[in-house]
């Protein structure tokens, strides 16, 4: 068995045991790790109906296949776990040096259950693994936690994952960070860890990734032909240049760059928001993930300091900055360093704040319920006061850390439209009035709205163009506009979600593989089977893909989730106000239809949105269909 | 013409630079200039003439205009 330590940390909170499991491998080659491996120990560990934050609820942290291998972007694991956010299959993902670390450590992946008496952090290393009291880090920010964690081990190496004051407080949708620079921000896992009263991860391990590839020196030489592949190409050379807060103007142009609550799609303010304004006032270096070439990670300056928590990405610049009407690029890098501090992500913070905003101007809520804060789009210091008190759950926050959906419902009247959520997860900054399939990927994702369920339409809406070429090889036919949902965009679909899925058990980054970036899909492939010693064919892979999000699926049929919770807010099927898409809308009819027809693709069941038992049963999931009768 | 090239599509520009001056003798259709620039007209999905989005095809281009480019936009 090739590419995997085969082991398996088991970690038991409430009784303080520490164990260590061996997979075998036929379990590998169904479950091969992030997202399969967490799916399949969720849907067999979590009771049906469990909640989020009780002691029975169990997080699972799971690198990819790949994590660890000496590849360029892939660097990624997965953290899992029935979300609070949702209370739905609750998954996010990260790269940085942590799960390389986890690997090297000897492990793939981490079960915690149970909860602790008092708070705890997890030391591993080297095969080994032990939990340490946490009460003289409860309440920090989190870089004074690591710096005292890495003091107390005596060793600056040591790679700490860890949550903040926000999952302490279990603020529903509390992340996760490494390094303080890598995030898994979403679905709330963070307040997971923070009910299991574990307030850090920390790992250090010596064991080579190469000793347990099946064919290192081919490994390698993929890895050195990606490693000089990012300059040889347009989209990975961007991703380098730029890093994602270059998408800012592009968007704003195109009419799609979200603005005050997704009412508009351009914003007036873009000029101070936009790439060339960071580069000139915030970026101080352009940073990495483990091995990666691609180096998309930005380090800025604010007032003349380097902050230690990185630079905000293009998702944190839109929900802090147009999204509430803000254009102070030094607001909106305060706000993510004050998120990363105390551990929130930074989507739904700062769309939970833009929600808040448009209750306020409306009149649902006044100065009384706000406690004095004047919470008009474009107010700066009101949104960073927010992000302090949603953190703390203080006053109007602690409503706030509830998240949209529920905040939406204790304001009530019109409040539920504003709340730009599915299955409570706030949306991501991408425009679905721009993007079809954006929209539909945030309808259908178990997760809640996520933007990285397929490759966005516009990349492969010219069949001329490098991207659509690239994504041929994985069966796409015909380029298609952007903004339809005909049957041959939900074939596409189907075949991207299944992509996406499989770089998600993988471990790559949407910013390695093609068509979004640079990696040809078959290269992909091929990095497995010299990894595994596998002989996958594409379709073998795309499978892969399929079960994992299957997996997901049936834990939500079993928490009660159906074809209704597929569902997009009533605001994607109004006007946009402004901008190049002024005017334009999803229309219902087109939605449900193109929903029928990717069931039917994928299925499962139209009317209950539950997969049959003979496309799990293809997928060697007969287990889970048992689960559902 | 003034010609500002957004996201990837300054790779494809010889030095590599987002802002570059084209000298236009007569009004020029603006896919033959990106033809001669040798930015691909494939990867071009937004084009904006002096504040206005246009169309590669039908478009002609002045010296004294201004054209800004941009790639498709992903996530991420």
């Amino acid at each position: 068995m090739y590419g995997s330590t085969e082991k398996l940390l088991r970690v038991n909170l409430s009784t303080g045991s520490v164990g260590v499991e061996t997979i075998s491998e036929d379990f590998y080659r169904l479950y091969p790790g992030g997202k399969a491996l967490a799916g399949y120990i969720l849907l067999n560990e979590i009771p049906a109906h469990t909640e989020p934050l009780s002691p029975e609820n169990v997080l699972v942290i799971a690198n990819g296949l790949l994590t660890g291998a000496p590849v360029s972007t892939a660097t990624r694991y997965v953290v899992s776990a029935r979300s609070p956010l949702t209370n739905a299959y609750g998954e996010s993902e990260a790269g940085g040096f942590w799960g390389p670390e986890l690997k090297m450590a000897g492990f793939e992946a981490i079960i915690v259950t149970g909860r602790a008496a008092q708070p705890v952090y997890i030391w591993i290393h080297d095969g080994q693994a032990e939990i340490r009291p946490a009460a003289h880090l409860w309440g920090h920010e989190t870089a004074k936690v690591q710096e005292t964690i890495r003091a107390e081990l005596n060793d600056e190496k040591v790679r700490v994952l860890q949550i903040g004051i926000a999952g302490e407080n279990l603020v529903r949708f509390a992340g996760i960070t490494n390094d303080l620079r890598h995030f898994n921000g979403r679905n709330g896992l963070g307040a997971v860890m923070g009910s299991k009263k574990l307030r850090a991860i920390a790992v250090r391990g010596k064991q080579r990734y190469q000793v347990l590839a099946h064919n290192p020196e081919a490994l390698l030489a993929l890895g050195g032909k990606f490693a000089k592949g990012v300059r040889e190409n347009p989209l990975s050379w961007d991703l380098q240049q730029r890093g994602t807060p270059g998408l800012v103007e592009p968007l704003n142009t195109a009419g799609m760059l979200p603005t005050r609550n997704f009412r508009q799609g351009a914003f007036e303010g873009v000029d101070e928001v936009k790439w060339e304004a960071y580069e000139k006032q915030l970026l101080s270096a352009r940073r990495s993930c483990y091995a990666c070439a691609v180096r998309c990670k930005r380090e800025v300056a604010i007032d003349g300091q380097v902050s230690a928590y990185g630079g905000p990405e293009y998702e944190t610049i839109g929900a802090f900055g147009p999204d509430c009407g803000i254009n102070d690029l030094q607001a909106i890098a305060k706000a993510n360093e004050l998120c990363n501090a105390y551990m929130l992500d930074t989507i739904s913070t700062g769309a939970t704040i833009a929600f808040a905003m448009e209750c306020f101007e409306h009149g649902l809520i006044g100065l009384d319920v706000t406690e004095g804060i004047d919470l008009r789009f474009g107010n700066t210091e009101a949104m960073l006061i927010m992000v302090e008190r949603i953190a703390r759950r203080k006053g109007f926050g602690n409503l706030l850390a509830e998240g949209s959906k529920r905040a939406a419902e204790q304001i009530g009247g019109d409040a539920h439209f504003f709340a730009m959520q599915v299955k409570g997860q706030e949306f991501a900054m991408h425009e679905p009035r721009g993007k079809y399939n954006v929209g539909m990927g945030y309808a259908i994702s178990e997760i809640g709205a996520d933007h990285l369920v397929v490759t966005h339409d516009t990349t492969i809406a010219n069949p001329e163009s490098m991207a659509f070429k690239n994504a041929q090889s994985l069966g796409i036919r015909q380029a298609q506009p952007a903004r339809t949902l005909n049957d041959e965009k939900m074939e596409q679909f189907y075949i991207l979600e299944k992509w996406n899925s499989l770089e998600k058990v993988i471990g790559y980054c949407f910013f390695g593989p093609a068509p979004r970036s640079y990696i040809q899909p078959n290269d992909v492939v091929a990095t497995v089977n010299e990894a595994t010693g596998w002989n996958l064919s594409m379709e073998n892979a795309l499978q892969i893909g399929e079960r994992a999000t299957n997996m997901a699926r049936v834990f939500n049929a079993r928490e009660g989730f159906s074809r209704k919770d597929d569902c997009l807010p009533e605001r994607l099927f109004q006007p946009l106000e402004n901008g190049a898409l002024a005017g334009q809308c999803m229309q219902h009819d087109e939605f449900e239809q193109a929903l029928t027809s990717l069931y039917n693709l994928k299925g499962w069941d139209p009317e209950t949105a539950i997969p049959s038992r003979k496309r799990l049963e293809e997928l060697s999931l007969g287990w889970a269909a048992d689960l559902l009768e | 013409m003034r010609l500002r090239l957004g996201g990837y599509l300054t790779f494809y520009e010889s030095t590599q630079q987002e802002k570059i001056d084209v000298p236009l003798l007569k009004p020029t259709r603006l896919r033959e200039i990106l033809a001669h620039l040798g930015i691909p007209a494939s990867e071009v999905y937004l084009a904006v003439l002096n504040g206005e989005l246009v169309s590669l095809d039908e478009t002609f281009v002045s010296n004294s205009d201004e054209v800004r480019l941009f790639p498709p936009i992903d996530g991420g």
